[in-house]
């Protein structure tokens, strides 16, 4: 399926991308970049609510990672994503924007750079897409994921059963889906690769 | 895309985003989130269409007059668009939570035993469960902000020289500058700066004598840094013995202590 936001499938096992990055394999340490660039930035995202904070924490968290790899830190390979998710949950906990253990300025991780140079095509997408739904689509959306309305809230809002206000949610939210899926480029492999140096 | 097997519709991506999941569900979904391609394209096109509709105006929903008494009292925002202030007000959060000095009373800080040797090589003693990279990123330090109040004398004037480093976060000259100063004030802004280059055997032995000069705050505030130093060494234990006094003392930016103690039960679950 072609979407705004397909993720391409991994090139590396995680045993053989931690293996590659402790060896300090600057392909290995793109591809951990970016898979877990994006992760990180909905974490974050999702945790603080703050787009302008988020970008940084995930910048933080990959950083982390990428120190930690390459100390081989991980023993189990296979824990990997636990391990990376774990790491952008502590740094959204602690909120500190400085390290004292990781001298950023010697690192240059692009993850979030990489994010902003599609943003603008992303932010396209977005819009095509949300433009094309219904406005009482759009109105049900609203109300669940900006003002935070659960299904009751939704039928008290709306003035319509319990029943209804699920079946209006369930319908909103598969025509979005629907139309992410028809819009917008994928993220190719063409396209440029966030890079760890 | 290939289909999630363990989420089969996007449901729990939705209560993700809208921060519905309890914690225990949402941890257990970000450890899939970060092995899951559909599930990670979900959560973003949510994330996507939140950002979107934050700031689309639409026109106002038909709603439930006939019975007002159903509709929510009040609905929590979940987005919060980038505000003007939200700059100023980290800064604010940063500089209150030290602007609380002097807290209490002049007492010293709560015996605390001797709990990190400098010459001690790191001693990790993180369970096994316990990452030690988790602990790393609690080792972060946010360096507590300095504002230059009086300058007398030559003592002075050579710890207010170091302190323009430390305020211009050059953390090398001032750890240098503030050395031979041995002042407990000087002390504990050369643990500051020493935490800051990662050198916590250097910031151990700075707060240290901080600690126990009992001249306050900075014998207070050093317990929770010196916690920041155990973490940066990986030594858990002596971190959560000073942590726990520098929550009792109520030292460290505001609550912060008992977060990190939080922080750290957890990691060692």
């Amino acid at each position: 399926m072609s979407s705004a936001f397909a993720v391409t499938a991994p090139e590396f096992s995680d045993v053989t991308l931690v293996a590659q990055v402790r060896a300090g394999d600057a392909e290995a340490e793109s591809e951990l970049a970016r898979r877990f660039g994006p992760r990180m930035l909905v974490l974050c995202l999702a945790r603080t609510g703050r787009p302008d904070l988020a970008g940084d924490l995930a910048q933080d968290a990959m950083i982390a990672l990428l120190l930690e790899l390459r100390r081989g830190s991980l023993r189990d390979a296979a824990a990997l994503p636990a391990f990376a998710a774990g790491i952008a949950r502590n740094v959204v906990r602690a909120e500190h924007r400085a390290s004292s253990r990781y001298d950023v300025r010697s690192l240059d991780i692009d993850v979030v750079q990489a994010s902003a140079e599609e943003a603008d095509i992303r932010r396209l997408d977005v819009q095509r897409a949300v433009e094309r739904l219904p406005v009482p689509d759009q109105q049900v959306l609203q109300l669940i994921l900006v003002e935070g309305c659960k299904p009751a809230d939704l039928a008290a809002r709306l003035g319509i059963s319990a029943e209804a206000a699920r079946a209006r949610k369930l319908r909103a939210q598969r025509r979005l889906m629907e139309l992410f899926g028809t819009v917008g480029p994928s993220r190719s492999p063409e396209g440029l690769p966030p890079t760890i140096r | 895309m290939t289909e999630c097997t363990r989420y089969r519709d996007d449901e729990v991506a939705l209560r993700y985003v809208t921060r519905d999941l309890e914690e225990p569900e949402r941890i257990a979904f970000e450890d899939h989130l970060f092995a899951c391609d559909p599930c990670l394209t979900r959560v973003e096109r949510y994330q996507a269409a939140q950002q979107e509709l934050t700031h689309r105006q639409l026109p106002s929903p038909p709603t439930a007059i006939a019975n007002p008494e159903a509709r929510p009292a009040k609905i929590r925002p979940l987005f919060r668009w980038p505000i003007l202030g939200a700059l100023a007000a980290s800064l604010l959060v940063v500089l209150g939570s030290w602007s609380l000095w002097p807290r209490g009373s002049g007492a010293g800080p709560p015996a605390v035993g001797r709990a990190l040797e400098p010459t001690n090589l790191p001693t990790p003693a993180a369970g096994p469960r316990s990452s030690a990279l988790g602990v790393a990123v609690l080792a972060m330090v946010t360096p507590p902000a300095y504002v230059t109040l009086t300058t007398r004398g030559q003592g002075d004037t050579r710890f207010a020289a170091a302190m323009q480093s430390y305020t211009r976060s050059d953390w090398p000259a001032a750890s240098r500058a503030l050395a031979p100063l041995p002042s407990p004030e000087a002390r504990f802004y050369k643990g500051i700066a020493d935490l800051m280059l990662g050198n916590p055997a250097g910031a151990i032995a700075a707060l240290e004598a901080a600690r126990d000069s009992g001249r306050q705050p900075y014998a207070r505030e050093s317990l929770f840094y010196l916690g920041k130093a155990a973490l940066q060494r990986g030594d858990v234990p002596a971190a959560t013995s000073l942590l726990t006094a520098a929550h009792e003392a109520g030292a460290g930016p505001d609550g912060e202590a008992a977060d990190l103690l939080t922080a750290l039960a957890e990691l060692q679950r």
